[in-house]
This record gives C-alpha cells, structure tokens and sequence, in this order.
C-alpha cells in the first residue's frame, strides 16, 4: 500500500465504539482516583475493567493466531487513544496485562499460548497479567556484566520446575486483586548464575494464585492513581518446567522484543493526554473572557500556545502510528521508531500539558480542571516502560553505534 | 556597595537559623499533606505556623519602619529559600500574610498601620492576612475598560462605611483557621462604577470577624497540599470609612506595587525546589547503581542532566537576588527584573524538576520520594501570583512598549 493516513472502515467503527465505552463507562470510574490508598482505588475499578473484558476489548488486544481478535498494533494504538484520554489508570490495567502476556504471545509454544492465555480470552472476569522486569534498586542495567547486580531474582531447577527467589517492583496489576497474585506473572529472572546476561536470563512464567509472593506495599504513585504498581517479593515460588518461555537464557532479547511493542503505544498515552489537555483549553480560550472585553484566544499569546500543542500532538500521533505500522509488518526499522515514538511522546505530553497549563492559568491548579490529574498521569510516561535516559542508552545509542546503522531505514528510503 | 554576592555575617546567620528551624519544624509538619481534604491539612499545619511566628519569622517579614525586623527584600529571600522546599504550604501560609499585609505597607497612613499592625508584631497566636485580588472567572483583565468586567467585587460607601459586594478565589488563607476570616483581609473591590479602572477601583481593609464572609470550598489544589485557597463570598461586609488605602480609586497601582516583591520572591520559590531536588538527585546518582557497575553518576547523561540543572539554578537565584536588591533601592530596573525572575525562575523549576525526575527514573513517581510533591508544588508557579501569560503581557510587554525603556536600565543603577 501507499504512504496513507485514513482510516479503514473498521478502524473507524473501532475508533467510534471505542469513544463510546470510554465516554460511558471509563469516565465514571475516574471517581475511584479519590480514595484514601492505593489498593482501595483499584479496587473500585474492578467492575470497570470487568466491564472492559466483557466488551472484548482485552481480546481485541490478542493476537488473531492466539485465538483474540487484535487486527494489529495501530487498531490498539486506535483503541488506546480513545481510553488513554478518558481513563489512565484502567487503560493501563488492561495494557499492562497485554504487556504481562507478550512474552507468551511473542515466545511461547503453541502449547503454552493454549494453556497459559484461556482466562484472557473469555469476555468475563477481571483476568490481569504482570511482566514482572523492574526490580527495587532498579533495572536500567538488566544486562550489566559482573560485577554489575543486573537481573538479581533467580530462579533454580528443584525437581521437575523451578523455584523462584527474589523483588519486584512497579510491575502493573502484578499481586491481582487479593494480593495473591494476578492470574499469570511472566518474571524475568536469572537462570544461570554463572553464564553471561545474554544467556543466563530467562522468563518464566507463573500461575495464580501464587503461593510464595509476599505483597510489600502499593506503590502510592503521582499519577495513574486507581492503578495497581506493587512492590513483592518471590519466596521459594515454584512453577513447572514447561512454563519456561523461548529458549532458556534468551529473557533479555524477549524482554526487549516486549517492550519494543508497547513502547509505540507509550507514544499514543502522550496523545491521549495531550488531546485531553487541548480539548479543554481550546473550549476555555474560547469562552473565558478572564474579566476582559474578549475570550481570550484573541490574545496572540494564546494563539500561538494552542498552535503549538496541535502542532506537537499531531506530530506524536503520526509518529506513533508509523511505529505501529512499523511492527505490524515487522520493518527493520520498528525497534529505532518504536523508541522514538516513546520518548518523543512521553517528553512532549509533559511539556504540552505544562504549557497549556499555563494558557488556562490558576484555574488549572484546581482538581475541578481535569490538568492537573493529566499531568500527574503524563509525568509517568518518560519514566516507565524503560525511563527515556536509559532507553535512549540502551536502545536508540546503542543502535548508532552499529557499523551498519543506516538513518534512512526507518523512512524506508536507504 | 560595589557589584557584590556575600552574605553579610547577620544574612548567614540568619540562612542557618532558617535551615534548622526548616529541619526541626517544617519538615515533620509535611505529614500535615496526607490528610484527606484541604481544610484538614490547613489546620493541622497551625503548630507549625505558630512556632514560625513565635521564632519571629514573620516579624523578620515586616520592614523595620513599620515595627517588625526585616532589612529587605533580600533577606526575605534568604529565609525563604531556606523554608519554601521543606514545607511550600507553611511556607505560602506566611508569605501569603506579608502579602495580605503588603497594601496596608505599602499604602496605609501610620495611623492604619498602628491600627491594624500589632497582631502580626506579636510573637504569638497565628495570625493571618490575606491580599483578596482573583475571583471566581479570572482577574488577567482586572484594568479592563467596559465591557470587559474587570474587577467584579464591589464597595459602596454609605452613613461612613464602605459596603463590600462580591466573591473571591484562590487568596492564600483567606478564610482563616475556621472559615470565620483571616485577621486582616485587603479586597481589591471596585468602589467607583463609572470612573475608567486606574480610578475607580481600591484596596479596602476587612477585619475579622467579617461578619458577611461567606466560605464556599477549600480547592483540592495539585500542590501546596496544606495551604488553604479557599473560594468564598463577601455579602454586605461593612467597615469603616477610614479603612480604604491610599486615596480612594487608586487600588491598582497598589496591587502592582505589591505584586513586584511578591514576584521576586516566587523566583525564590523556585529556586528552594530546584535545590532540593537538587540534593536529592545528585545523591541518588552518586550512590544508585541500578544493577550497573558504576554509580550512574557516572553515565555522561547523566553528569550533563545535573550540570544542566545546577546551572538553571544558579542563574535563577542570581537574577533573584538582583529583583531583590532592586526592588529594595527602588531601583527604576526593579519591575522589571522582578517580574523576569517570577517568569524566568517558575518556568525553569518546572522544566528542571522533570528533567531531574528522569535522571532517577521510575522512582520518582512514588511519593515515598520527594520529587512529586516537589513539582506538584513548583506548578503553581507559573499561574499563581499573577499567570506568566498575564504578567508577561501586563508587565513585560507593557513596559517594553514604553517609549522611553531603555534595556540598559535593569543594570545600570550606579552606586550612590
């Protein structure tokens, strides 16, 4: 196909309904980001994320051959704009549950996508999923060589399984509802305490409820308050043999492959947020007079402010897509833009939404305007999902490095 | 004095005072922010306020002509810089009284002084003034001509008293520990409604009790968690005729006067966030090796990222200092390089803080770290005490059309 920006009919129907359940059901829930803790407020959101199950939208996030209804990552990208905006905190329960089973849909045998994936396929329940990576004390150096710690959980053969010792933190939804553990845990753990990081680490994945997983504390986060983000521990947690994932100590390259994909859909969080935030002080410029003779967007500065937002959020929005369009035909260039995508949105949602901030003034310091809670959301996306100084690090320098790196492959002109 | 950046002995002196009662008092007061609603969180801040006005900082607030110890703007920015990063509420709660109390300062005859002064002399109790500008619907456009509204709140004179009419938004601790008023409120009201607004509108001083004060909500703000703005009415609120500052209709040249010490200090505002911040990171980056080999200080990312920071701040706390020394030589530059420091110095906190939050990463998004409430607090910044969209057009842009500005006169004040 040609360089083309329309939409499909069904992404559109998609785009449609999925504004609709966001308008209708998302919004109301965001009352659950004013109880007193953390849990209490995810808690509240269960018969939310129940109702985003039941709808099929965690099945629409699940790759066709492994028995879901996801057409590709830009139908995502598409879906997740329209939730992103409205309701943070449940969106990112239900992608972070997508991101807890990639490493499944991306590693795993057909045998293993058959038994570990049923409970997110039915539209019932509050099936959750956690990609248990990040680990207290950090994981920006999860393929340090000695004498660097790197991945310090650890999982050894005891019998026909493994046992899993060590912390996490940070992981989404990762202790389920009850703190017993969400339904399936893919944890990136040490498999080989002698081999090198890029064959000593491995991913392996864990039922629930899970005996062994000690919960800490929920994390109580500036943002994306109704969401789940524990830190635990892994006490002697045994799993069997078969539920090892790829080939045993090729965790770090699944690892990367997993966040590569969501890394693109951090880049429509940033929109999301960015629209929100426009939305809103577009309507105020137009119909605040401030005490003066005219709205305000008569005011030149404000003009300009508000172009400058469009402007940035269009260009986050076409990055992002072409990222997505990018994996969904496995381009080479996937990986650099994927990142791209991440750090340009995330590092642009900030400083559009403190920007517009500004154009709307005090009031926006009032949790009666939605900005502040954007923001508080927004200030999350340069720093999770691998923080945008270790990515650019690990991912787009790296990258440079290469002897063959060639700019226009991501344009697809080299 | 000759071009010059040393604390005198008695400034030192007074930083480190500041710092340890900062550290003994103000800090455990921030557990005062976990508390479900504003109006909780506001009062259980009134130890900590108290034992700031007992130790005589607010009396440090107060120039020495007027019966308190201040020596000048610069000195308020040393204690300020020293308590704002540790507790921005307490702190807001009293530079938000020396603003309520600037009008009165600035403006009042020395009989309104000696009047309505002594509580806020006293090292006792906990008392509170309020500069009552904003309302409900914005106050960018307070000098608007008809038919823009401008200023809303309106006062009749009537049998010696004036007749205040109106509502108000966002003025620090307004309302007062019990919803009854603040000791001493300045109401920006309109008490001409025919003259143009450089001569219809003027400060008038409410005591407490005010009887008519109508408390409508505490705003559940982003930060300053433990500081009240409160939205609120004032139905009828009748004072004396000798209540009014200066001569009548002269209530916006007052306001601005007083806006430009206030804007130094916000410069300082951000300047004690970005500091702390500061602290904070650069010993995360010397001792967290995040399953690395080397402490990420080492990373030449990470090195710029802080040496970035540092200079932003040093280059806002020496524009500060210098509105500061301005304003207190009534230096013909002090308007300007006041309000460039409450610009310059709010949009840089808030730049600088996300940067420094992705030097440390995800951690930094729970609030078991201090970086949250820092930023949640370094926001307000830019939009409060005048918006930087409104100021930089009010203020800068204004003076900048002047015929006669000169861009030499903010650094040419030659020693006399």
């Amino acid at each position: 196909m040609a360089i083309d920006f329309t939409l499909t009919a069904q992404q559109r129907e998609l785009q449609l309904a999925s504004r609709k359940f966001a308008r209708e059901v998302l919004a109301e829930a965001s009352k659950a980001e004013f109880l007193a803790t953390p849990e209490q407020r995810f808690l509240a959101t269960r018969p939310t994320y129940e109702a985003m199950v039941a709808a099929g939208y965690l099945r629409k996030c699940i790759p066709a051959p492994a028995g879901g209804d996801n057409t590709g990552l830009l139908d995502m990208a598409i879906l997740a704009e329209e939730f992103y905006c409205v309701n943070p905190s449940v969106t990112l329960t239900m992608l972070g549950t997508v991101l807890g089973l990639l490493p499944i849909l991306l590693g795993g045998t057909p045998d293993q996508c058959k038994r570990l994936l049923v409970p997110f396929l039915k539209t019932s329940g509050a099936p959750l999923a956690g990609f248990c990576s990040s680990e207290p004390g950090g994981s920006a150096n999860a393929g340090s060589p000695p004498p660097g710690e790197g991945v310090r959980t650890a999982a050894r053969r005891e019998g026909d399984g493994w046992l899993i010792n060590g912390r996490k933190k940070w992981v989404s939804s990762a202790t389920g509802w009850n703190r017993e553990g969400a339904n399936v845990l893919c944890v990136v753990c040490r498999t080989d305490p002698a081999a090198p990081p890029d064959t000593a680490i491995s991913i392996i994945a864990v039922e629930g409820p899970v005996a062994g997983l000690v919960f800490e504390r929920a994390i109580d986060t500036i943002g994306h308050r109704a969401h789940l983000v524990p830190q635990f521990g892994f006490k002697d947690v045994a799993t069997p043999r078969h539920n090892l994932l790829g080939q045993e100590g090729t965790g770090l390259a699944l690892t990367a492959a997993a966040f590569t994909g969501t890394a693109a859909l951090v880049g429509i969080f940033g929109v999301a947020l960015m629209r929100a935030a426009f939305e809103f002080a577009l309507h105020f410029a137009r119909t605040e007079k401030r005490g003066g003779v005219h709205a305000i967007i008569e005011h030149q500065a404000v003009g300009y402010a508000l172009a400058d937002a469009k402007t940035t959020i269009e260009a986050a929005r076409y990055l992002s897509w072409r990222a997505c369009h990018a994996l969904d035909t496995q381009s080479p260039a996937a990986e650099e833009l994927a990142v791209q995508a991440k750090i340009f949105g995330s590092e642009a949602a900030v400083r559009v939404i403190t920007d517009l901030m500004r154009v709307v003034g005090i009031e926006s310091y009032d949790h009666e305007a939605p900005f502040a809670r954007l923001l508080q959301d927004a200030l999350a996306l340069p720093i999770f999902d691998g923080g945008n100084m270790g990515v650019r690090r690990r991912q787009l320098h790296a990258m440079f490095k290469r002897s063959d790196y060639d700019p226009l492959a991501a344009s697809g002109a080299a | 004095v000759a071009i010059d950046f040393r604390l005198t002995a008695s400034q030192r002196e007074l930083q480190l005072q500041s710092r340890a009662f900062a550290k003994q008092v103000l800090r455990p007061a921030i557990e005062a922010d976990a508390l479900p609603t504003p109006e909780e969180r506001f009062a259980a801040t009134k130890p900590a306020y108290e034992a700031m006005v007992a130790a005589g900082f607010l009396r440090k607030c107060v120039p020495l002509s007027a019966g308190g110890e201040s020596a000048g703007l610069t000195d308020t920015a040393i204690i300020v810089e020293e308590f704002y990063a540790v507790n921005a509420s307490v702190t807001l709660t009293l530079i938000g009284t020396v603003l309520g109390l600037l009008p009165l300062l600035i403006g009042g005859t020395k009989e309104q002084r000696s009047r309505l002064l002594p509580p806020f002399l006293k090292q006792a109790g906990a008392p509170l003034a309020a500069f009552c500008a904003t309302e409900p619907g914005g106050s960018a456009n307070a000098a608007s001509p008809p038919p823009g509204e401008g200023v809303r709140t309106t006062a009749r004179f009537s049998s010696d008293r004036w007749i205040i009419q109106g509502r108000k938004s966002w003025v620090s601790s307004a309302t007062g520990w019990d919803r009854q008023g603040a000791d001493l409120l300045s109401v920006l009201c309109r008490n001409d409604p025919d003259a143009p607004a450089e001569r219809g509108i003027s400060i008038i001083l409410v005591e407490r009790p005010a009887t008519g004060l109508v408390f409508e909500r505490a705003i559940d703000s982003m930060g300053h968690r433990a500081h009240l703005l409160p939205q609120f009415a004032l139905e009828g609120v009748s004072v004396p005729g000798d209540n009014v500052l200066g001569s009548p209709g002269g209530g916006l040249a007052l306001t601005a006067a007083c806006f430009v010490g206030a804007a130094a200090l916000v410069g300082i505002f951000a300047v004690g966030v970005m500091r702390m911040a500061f602290d904070f990171v650069l010993g995360f980056a010397r001792q967290e090796r995040r399953g690395g080999i080397h402490p990420i200080i080492e990373h030449q990312a990470v090195g710029y990222a802080l040496a970035d920071a540092k200079i932003a701040m040093e280059a806002t706390r020496g524009l500060c200092w210098r509105a500061c020394q301005a304003v207190d030589m009534q230096s013909p530059g002090a308007e300007e390089l006041a309000i460039e420091a409450k610009v310059f110095g709010s949009e840089t906190a808030v730049r600088v803080l996300t940067d420094l939050m992705r030097v440390v990463g995800v951690e930094s998004y729970d609030h078991a770290l201090p970086l949250g409430r820092l930023l949640q607090d370094a926001l307000a910044l830019p939009v409060f005490g005048g918006g930087n969209i409104g100021v930089r057009r009010r203020r800068l842009h204004a003076i900048l059309q002047r015929p006669d500005y000169d861009p030499l006169t903010a650094c040419s004040q030659v020693e006399v």
